[in-house]
């Protein structure tokens, strides 16, 4: 079974900030709701989960610090760099972000 | 009507020299031959046919190119002025308001950063300027410098969450516009210094 999360489709085309007291599709709802839940099972069958972030209005810095970086507070740097793909043809260079906010992930 | 002139100045010409040949034979030593020797000097042929391909070469192929790295040189002159011009008034629709849909800000950057990285590629792609130079670096990490002041909010300090943003409308700080406008008012050197460049 292939593990894929197309964010505009399974959450939001406009996703929003950090918390969920900062308004709707908050990145930890996002992460909380769909992205652990799917991260579990990848890990669990040793597969790697892909997200696509292609389709929405546009992203905030904390919106994928909170999803990327909090996921990586949760499980680890190594193995989410390891278990996460990201496709981002739109914006390419968020998956730099994105590497560093994992990278950068304190927890 | 240009070539009209041409013609005209052509006979003009041909007429005089015409006329100058018949006063030198009339007033000088020095007479024209009315003949003419159909002698043919292979060096000198050649001579005549490298001259006639490189005249060929010159105004078609050259001038062809000149003009084609003009045009291109000229696009993305405008590309980053519109650029300029994009962001500055995507910035002060978001300055002149008290508070702003967090995801219409997300949206702005999106498409500003996107339309920046696009630019650049296209100059990388066509070589006018190297991947690694520091105007593109730079330029990318203000446009990026500007998307974090405005798309940022800390994380829980002691579960006390931020109030940047409230039920999706974000609030922007003075101090937050502040430094926007700094970044901007470095984006507009980097493309002044691009322009220069390219213009070179």
């Amino acid at each position: 079974m292939e593990h894929f999360i197309k964010l505009s489709k399974d959450f939001s085309i406009a996703p929003g900030s950090r918390y969920p007291d900062e308004g709707d599709h908050s990145g930890e709802e996002f992460r909380k709701n769909l992205l652990v839940p799917a991260f579990k099972k990848c890990l669990e069958t040793s597969e790697v989960l892909t997200v696509d972030l292609d389709g929405t209005l546009g992203y905030g810095t904390s919106f994928l610090e909170e999803v990327f970086g909090g996921l990586a507070r949760d499980f680890g740097i190594q193995s989410v760099l390891t278990s996460i793909t990201i496709i981002s043809n739109e914006e390419e260079y968020l998956k730099e972000d994105i590497i560093e906010y994992i990278k950068n992930a304190n927890g | 009507m240009d070539k009209i002139l041409a013609a005209i100045f052509g006979l003009v010409l041909f007429g005089f020299g015409f006329i100058g040949k018949h006063f030198i034979d009339s007033y000088n030593v020095i007479s024209f031959s009315d003949t003419i020797n159909w002698e043919v000097n292979p060096f000198g042929f050649l001579s005549l046919l490298v001259t006639v391909l490189l005249a060929i070469y010159v105004t078609r192929t050259l001038s062809k190119k000149n003009e084609k790295e003009k045009i291109e040189s000229e696009l993305l002159i405008n590309y980053l002025l519109q650029f300029k011009e994009d962001l500055l008034n995507r910035f002060q629709y978001i300055s002149s308001q008290d508070n702003i849909q967090q995801t219409k800000i997300n949206s702005d950057c999106k498409i500003l950063r996107k339309r920046l990285h696009s630019i650049l590629e296209l100059a990388v792609d066509n070589n006018y300027i190297g991947q690694d130079d520091q105007i593109i670096n730079n330029l990318k990490e203000k446009i990026r410098e500007i998307w974090e002041i405005l798309t940022d909010t800390p994380q829980k300090p002691n579960g006390k969450t931020s109030k940047g943003v409230t039920d999706g409308m974000a609030i922007l700080r003075t101090d937050r516009l502040n430094k926007v406008e700094t970044s901007i008012i470095d984006i507009e050197k980097l493309i002044f210094n691009f322009i220069i460049k390219l213009k070179k």
